[in-house]
């Protein structure tokens, strides 16, 4: 969604902008990775490089302020 | 030479009789298989109309979505007897079964509202927008509902095949692909084989007729070549084509060598047509592919209430209760008590739905994300690609991310306007589009179409996109099923949980997103729930 704000409707699309649940560097690494319920899983399509790359972006921006680094092995550790 | 008769049948009684006559016996699982035997319905799991019947007095059930599941779901169900209900939260009746026509108004999700502004005619399907012939069950309630089918054509010669990095970018024909590739492979195999390198795999005897095979399919000479000749130009089309009176001769056209072939990556859009799922014939209903729902919807019209956003689905010993909202304001909650439900909800919501279900099926329901597409339907001025292009329907394979190109199946020959299919995105490419603004979407799709077709430049008028996981009633295009996650959950969500049950194509083996899926899984979801309520 433009601006990152989210989305509801018969279900909803979460706001990335200024979320909380962003902090722990785990969670969008293991969402974008896994994906959830109806969210696809990015696991085979995208190198560690790029989620890593994906995760630090959203987490910078949209409001979000979390600027501890993501490393390769961060995402290595949470591929199933 | 006398008849060799079928083992089955016994003398005077024709095998329509002796299909009566097991069905009445064995019912209609022994009649499946026993048509399978005989070969008229291995195609299909469809079994035939349901005949559900004897269901207790004053027995209700409610049915979430009225999308085809829900449809079929509530109308057999009512014909057996039950008290029915659907709820939907669109403002329309056949969910993923859906034409944009012009006038409609479409709001996705993030809040861009667009209006169609097709002429009157001219329609989109973004969701299904093709029924295979073994399709038994969409095809019975076709015919049921007095819905009118023509020809999809899903093999169109003349349509093109497009490798933006190969042949300068420019489109080849798929008759042309399709002619080179049978003649080089034949020509390869007839080396081969003169060479004795076959010997070992096929007889002598053999060898003769696979080279008279591949003389004929590959449409090699009389030294097993593969060249420009008239015998070619029958497959991939002349340079001049044959004309009357003193016009030129005609004149062959020149085959495209192995190695470019090859590399250029166009052989793989050969086989779209070959595959079950798409091999001809196969149909789309006169006017858009909403006919068929919309016409069970009418029958069924005082039992739906749309504009139904579900919240909740709880059930206990003795009934499920399902809450909802307006689906318009969020406001305005209301709930419906029934004694059973059936949920046709899409797996992408349900899993963001209060449903008290058991722990396998909840975990199902949480564990399948959802496919990614794209449909842009662009309206043209005028029928360019029939007019200067001679493509009459069908579909344009690239490798831009638009997918494909298709053209419009019905009106052939007519002036006037029509409405392309300018994008048919999956994967990555879809949801890259759907990151992207209705406008951006239509102007992606008119960019990379004028490097297959200039005349976009001039002709087009307007166009609507629909990116799926932006459909505020879908999340999603279609339940994304692997083998693993088959193995895991398939049986917990298709089984009935205490008073619910789950039903939709998401509840299918290998039909996910086609609407046949959907029937079948609701049939034999009510059948069980049927079965259940009247033993229980």
């Amino acid at each position: 969604m433009p601006e990152g704000v989210g989305a509801a409707a018969a279900g909803s699309y979460p706001a990335l902008a200024k979320n909380p649940r962003l902090m722990p560097k785990a969670y969008p690494i293991a969402r974008v990775l896994n994906g959830s319920r109806g969210m696809p899983a990015f696991k085979s399509e995208l190198s560690d490089e790029q989620i890593a790359a994906v995760v630090a972006y959203v987490r910078t921006h949209f409001g979000n302020h979390y600027s501890d680094k993501i490393s390769l092995e961060d995402v290595k550790a949470l591929r199933q | 030479m006398t008849t060799r008769m079928n083992p089955l049948e016994a003398p005077g009684m024709k095998r329509r009789d002796l299909l009566q006559m097991i069905g009445l016996i064995a019912g209609g699982s022994a009649l499946y298989n026993a048509m399978s035997t005989l070969g008229f319905a291995a195609d299909s799991q469809y079994a035939g109309p349901l005949t559900l019947s004897g269901a207790p007095a004053g027995t209700k059930v409610v049915v979430l979505g009225a999308g085809w599941a829900g449809l079929i779901a509530a109308l057999e169900l009512r014909t057996a007897g039950y008290n029915v209900q659907v709820l939907d939260y669109n403002d329309r009746i056949g969910g993923r079964a859906w034409t944009l026509r012009g006038g409609d108004v479409y709001t996705e999700l993030g809040g861009e509202t667009q209006r169609c502004d097709f002429d009157p005619g001219l329609y989109l399907n973004p969701g299904p927008w093709r029924i295979p012939y073994h399709h038994r069950g969409v095809l019975a309630y076709a015919k049921r509902f007095n819905v009118t089918l023509e020809p999809f054509i899903m093999v169109n010669y003349n349509a093109y095949v497009h490798s933006s990095r190969h042949f300068g970018g420019k489109p080849k024909r798929f008759r042309e692909i399709q002619a080179d590739f049978h003649g080089h492979v034949s020509e390869l195999l007839a080396k081969a084989t003169h060479k004795e390198q076959l010997d070992a795999a096929v007889s002598r005897e053999d060898q003769e007729k696979l080279l008279a095979a591949l003389r004929s399919w590959g449409a090699l000479d009389e030294n097993y070549a593969y060249k420009a000749n008239f015998d070619s130009a029958e497959r991939r089309g002349y340079e001049v084509n044959k004309g009357g009176g003193l016009m030129p001769p005609p004149l062959p056209s020149t085959p495209i060598g192995l190695s470019d072939l090859l590399n250029s990556n166009l052989w793989m859009a050969l086989n779209s047509g070959q595959i079950h799922q798409w091999q001809s014939t196969i149909f789309q209903p006169v006017g858009g592919m909403d006919m068929t729902p919309k016409a069970i919807g009418r029958e069924l019209e005082k039992l739906i209430t749309l504009n139904a956003q579900v919240k909740q689905i709880k059930q206990d010993e003795k009934g499920v209760t399902v809450s909802y909202v307006d689906s318009r304001t969020g406001k305005d909650p209301r709930q419906v008590r029934a004694d059973w439900c059936v949920c046709t909800i899409p797996l992408s919501i349900l899993s963001q739905l209060d449903i008290n279900v058991g722990a396998p099926m909840s975990a199902g329901i949480n564990a399948i994300s959802y496919e990614s597409a794209v449909k842009t339907g662009l309206q043209m001025k005028r029928r360019f690609w029939e007019e200067d292009e001679a493509i009459y329907g069908g579909i344009t394979f690239t490798d831009l991310p638009i997918g494909q190109i298709a053209y419009p199946n019905t009106s052939y020959n007519k002036p006037g306007k029509g409405v392309l299919l300018g994008t048919f995105a999956f994967g990555d490419a879809a949801l890259s589009l759907t990151g992207m603004s209705p406008r951006q979407r239509v102007q992606k799709a008119l960019d990379y179409g004028a490097q297959i077709h200039p005349q976009y430049a001039t002709e087009f008028e307007n166009g609507i996109s629909v990116g799926w996981h932006r459909v505020p009633g879908a999340m999603g295009c279609a339940a994304a099923w692997d083998s693993q996650l088959e193995a895991v959950h398939y049986d917990n969500l298709a089984q009935i949980d205490g008073r619910i049950v789950l039903a939709g194509d998401h509840i299918s083996r290998g039909l996910s997103g086609w609407q046949e899926g959907a029937v079948l899984s609701s049939l034999d979801a009510i059948t069980r729930l049927h079965k259940r309520i009247v033993n229980s």
